[in-house]
């Protein structure tokens, strides 16, 4: 300051002291790493892919999933998976190599989801949520099947789908996650998590897609 | 019962859509804002809904929000919570960039990259902005908590574009606890003003001042 008004440095102190220091609580963390991973995308030059890569690493990092898909619309109208974090090297390959119709995307019936949260679906392994012969999708096929011993546990099977909408409340891709750390059912508050992240994703993909 | 109608029970029960906090009362709240603005082809509109949810879902009496012209200076463009008369003086104020910027006139503090507090304490304003002020009468009431909010106190959070340029801000003032914001306030208001930032960019200088 050279000039005008001086600064009240006792007030300033606690300024920083309230907002910019001392550990964060889990809903500021999230918050923060949100908006930084928006910041991060912002003008680096990124791709459709590479977005949707980083989407993928922030939602297995701030989620209890192991295994993150992400697929989207393409030119040709058709649905694939475009970005896969968690998978073997054989369950990623078979996901590439699926498309999906947007009549398939609207398709509840197989596997007939629970409804969940705002825009969620939970796809239970006992409904068998895949066409014969995409058992392979999975990281172990071997385990499909088993039946689930206690109500909380999250089996092999078993995924979150949340759908990515774009104008006109179009479906433009979607966000997959399964297998939790613990085996367990996963915690309401990160599902919402990966509700309120995937709106926000929307609207910087809706202008790419 | 096999445990899996147990588990289609404690998914429809435990995880139906009804917000079951705060926290999931403002997600459920920018989901609903996102979904809208994908849509909305009007920056004005987009503005004007941001600002109705911040005001709506957090503790700020007065907020408004700011815009980069064609012509390189800032003016409102939305507010809630001033008297017409005081709203009208608001929407004349001009700023440059340089102005924004300027700790000379305007004294803050930066408690992140993109908020900074301007207190009361710094007469963080020119002596003709008095009048855009919701109680000018009270902007030289003392604080008597370090926490406390006054007259006079305002915070302005960045909006900026995808070069990462400032091309805006939310201004919010006058806590209804007369408390200063939590900062789990502060960083859901940074939130909204990235992909509020992301979302008109490339449109913002179409919106007409005032």
């Amino acid at each position: 300051m050279t000039e005008g008004k001086a600064k009240d440095a006792g007030q300033e102190k606690f300024l920083m002291r309230m907002y910019s220091s001392g550990s964060e609580t889990e809903d500021e963390e999230f918050l923060g790493g949100t908006r930084a991973f928006f910041e991060r995308i912002k003008g680096q030059g990124e791709t459709l892919e590479s977005i949707l890569h980083e989407a993928a690493v922030y939602i297995e990092a701030f989620s209890q999933f192991k295994e993150v898909a992400m697929g989207v619309r393409g030119r040709d109208g058709t649905y694939r998976y475009s970005a896969l974090v968690g998978f073997n090297r054989e369950a990623e390959a078979a996901r590439r190599n699926i498309s999906f119709t947007s009549r398939d995307m609207k398709d509840l019936a197989m596997g007939r989801p629970i409804r969940i949260c705002r825009i969620s679906q939970f796809y239970l392994s006992e409904r068998k949520p895949y066409l014969p012969g995409q058992e392979n999708t999975f990281n172990h096929p071997n385990l499909l099947g088993i039946p689930r011993q206690r109500p909380d546990e999250m089996v092999e099977g078993d995924f979150v789908e949340v759908s990515l909408i774009g104008k006109n409340k179009e479906i433009i891709g979607w966000i997959e996650v399964s297998g939790t750390m613990m085996g367990k059912l996963p915690k309401r508050a990160i599902l919402i998590q990966i509700e309120f992240f995937a709106s926000c994703l929307s609207l910087v993909l809706s202008n790419m897609l | 019962m096999s445990a899996v109608i147990e588990t289609e029970r404690i998914l429809r029960e435990e995880y139906s859509g009804s917000p079951k906090d705060q926290n999931e009362n403002i997600m459920s709240a920018v989901i609903s804002l996102a979904s809208r603005s994908i849509s909305e082809e009007s920056v004005e509109n987009i503005l004007r809904d941001a600002l109705r949810n911040v005001h709506r879902l957090f503790d700020f009496q007065d907020v408004a929000i700011a815009l980069k012209d064609r012509d390189g200076m800032f003016r409102y463009k939305v507010q809630l919570g001033l008297s017409a008369e005081a709203e009208k003086k608001y929407f004349e104020i001009v700023y440059s960039p340089e102005d924004l910027f300027d700790d000379t006139y305007f004294p803050s503090t930066a408690v992140s990259e993109v908020t900074r507090f301007y207190m009361s304490e710094n007469a963080p304003y020119k002596s003709d902005e008095v009048g855009s002020y919701g109680r000018p009468m009270h902007i030289a009431d003392k604080r008597m908590m370090a926490n406390d909010m006054v007259e006079g106190d305002y915070i302005d959070i960045y909006i900026r574009d995808w070069k990462n340029e400032v091309i805006g801000y939310f201004e919010l003032a006058a806590t209804r606890s007369k408390k200063l914001p939590t900062r789990d306030t502060i960083r859901w208001v940074e939130l909204i003003a990235t992909l509020l930032g992301m979302l008109i960019s490339k449109r913002a200088t179409e919106v007409k001042g005032g």
